[in-house]
């Protein structure tokens, strides 16, 4: 029949054409899907670097060593953190460090983002960037396609900010001022008056400090002692505020 | 015929793959941001522990935060993830407490264990990844008496 020798590879056609957009469907499904995942390592990282090294600034260039040590320590070891489902080392974090706004110091001050201060007082914030160019399979050819470059990589960035931000308004029921104040009173050790012997003994990272509304407050057994800026969590007394007088309770948060 | 023979079982197979890598994905991303929030959590709750072991009260609230997302979920959660249950989250403290000496936590790491995602014709085996650590921030809180 003539209608019926007409329409002979009809289907071929169209499977053909198909084709084409379902590679599309696929370099969605799995790059857009990669991309999606990687991201979301790359900003795990990123600020679980910016913590790590927030609690080691102190005001001092040595803590900006260290913390810039800390930064790249995330991504070694056996908790070593990872992309591409973890599978590859990052190798392009940049940390850059920052200045508390003094009307609202939890949070930075835009104007002193550096990554290696000449003078390291105050500096209380940490960004980190990671960047990771991620190989495509589907949509590298697409994009080819449509812009007539050949690219085949896609550049995923995050960045994560944390710092030690000021513990102003605690409320009248911390729960874990009860905890440690039972802890306070069972404690035998008396020898640790000031902050310094007490760092002094590898005691630090929050055992007897406690903050409360209005100041920090180191605390002893029997009673309890002011003694200017600490960080909840951190071995260092902290970067403080350029406040005069800054005795501030700090906990290093993810502020962005 | 022979024509649509032959491609129903190329389109089919491009379906299954489509399928299987877009299943895999999604379910690695959802575990990667449960595991995140898990170890966030792990990072700022009070440390109740003599030993780097926690007390099992702190990693039944982790594990439910990475679960449920919710650290003390009604009796009829439905986890995050079709099939992901507390057993499959693991919790390692790094530092601690030991020996009689008091020193907080240095980090929390959450990771998913012996998970596998199944998407119809194979499974993904996930152990020991995604895996998240965070520095521990919290603050180091005994039981009393000892």
């Amino acid at each position: 029949m003539v209608t019926r020798s007409k329409r002979k590879g009809y289907v071929l056609i169209m499977t053909c054409l198909a084709l084409l957009v379902i590679a599309g469907i696929a370099g969605l499904a799995v790059d857009v899907g990669r991309m999606y995942i990687v991201k979301s390592e790359l900003q795990s990282l990123a600020d679980s670097a910016a913590l790590t090294a927030s609690l080691q600034l102190d005001g001092s260039s040595a803590g900006i060593v260290r913390a810039q040590l800390a930064v790249k320590s995330v991504t070694s070891g056996t908790n070593a953190l990872k992309w591409d489902m973890a599978t590859k080392t990052v190798s392009d974090l940049t940390a850059s460090f920052a200045r508390g706004l003094s009307a609202a110091p939890n949070s930075p001050d835009d104007t002193t983002w550096s990554a290696n201060p000449a003078d390291a007082s105050y500096y209380r914030f940490t960004r980190v960037v990671a960047r990771v160019a991620l190989p495509l399979s589907f949509m590298g050819a697409f994009h080819a396609y449509s812009s007539g470059k050949n690219i085949n990589e896609a550049a995923i960035a995050a960045s994560g900010v944390a710092g030690q931000t000021m513990v102003t308004n605690l409320p009248a029921t911390y729960p874990d001022a009860n905890a440690i104040q039972v802890r306070i009173t069972d404690d035998s050790d008396q020898k640790s008056p000031d902050y310094a012997s007490y760092v002094k003994m590898g005691r630090g990272n929050g055992r007897r400090i406690v903050g409360l509304a209005g100041g920090a407050f180191f605390v002893k057994p029997g009673g309890v002692e002011s003694i200017g800026p600490f960080v909840q969590g951190s071995l260092y007394p902290g970067a403080g505020t350029d406040t005069a007088g800054d005795t501030g309770s700090y906990v290093v948060r993810l502020v962005e | 015929m022979i024509e649509f023979a032959l491609s129903a079982t190329l389109l089919a197979g491009f379906f299954t793959g489509i399928f299987q890598y877009g299943y895999a994905f999604y379910a690695y991303n959802v575990l990667e941001n449960a595991v995140r929030s898990g170890a966030r959590y792990a990072s700022l709750k009070p440390y109740d522990s003599h030993s780097a072991v926690p007390s099992e009260a702190f990693q039944l609230a982790v594990q439910n935060i990475v679960v449920y997302g919710d650290p003390d979920p009604p009796r009829n959660a439905a986890p995050v993830l079709g099939g992901l249950t507390r057993s499959n989250v693991k919790l390692t403290v790094t530092g601690g407490p030991a020996g009689g000496s008091l020193v907080a936590p240095a980090s929390m790491t959450v990771s998913i264990s012996r998970f596998r995602v199944n998407s119809i014709f194979s499974v993904l085996t996930l152990d020991g990844r995604p895996s998240l650590t965070f520095p521990y921030t919290g603050v180091l809180t005994p039981p009393r008496g000892s």
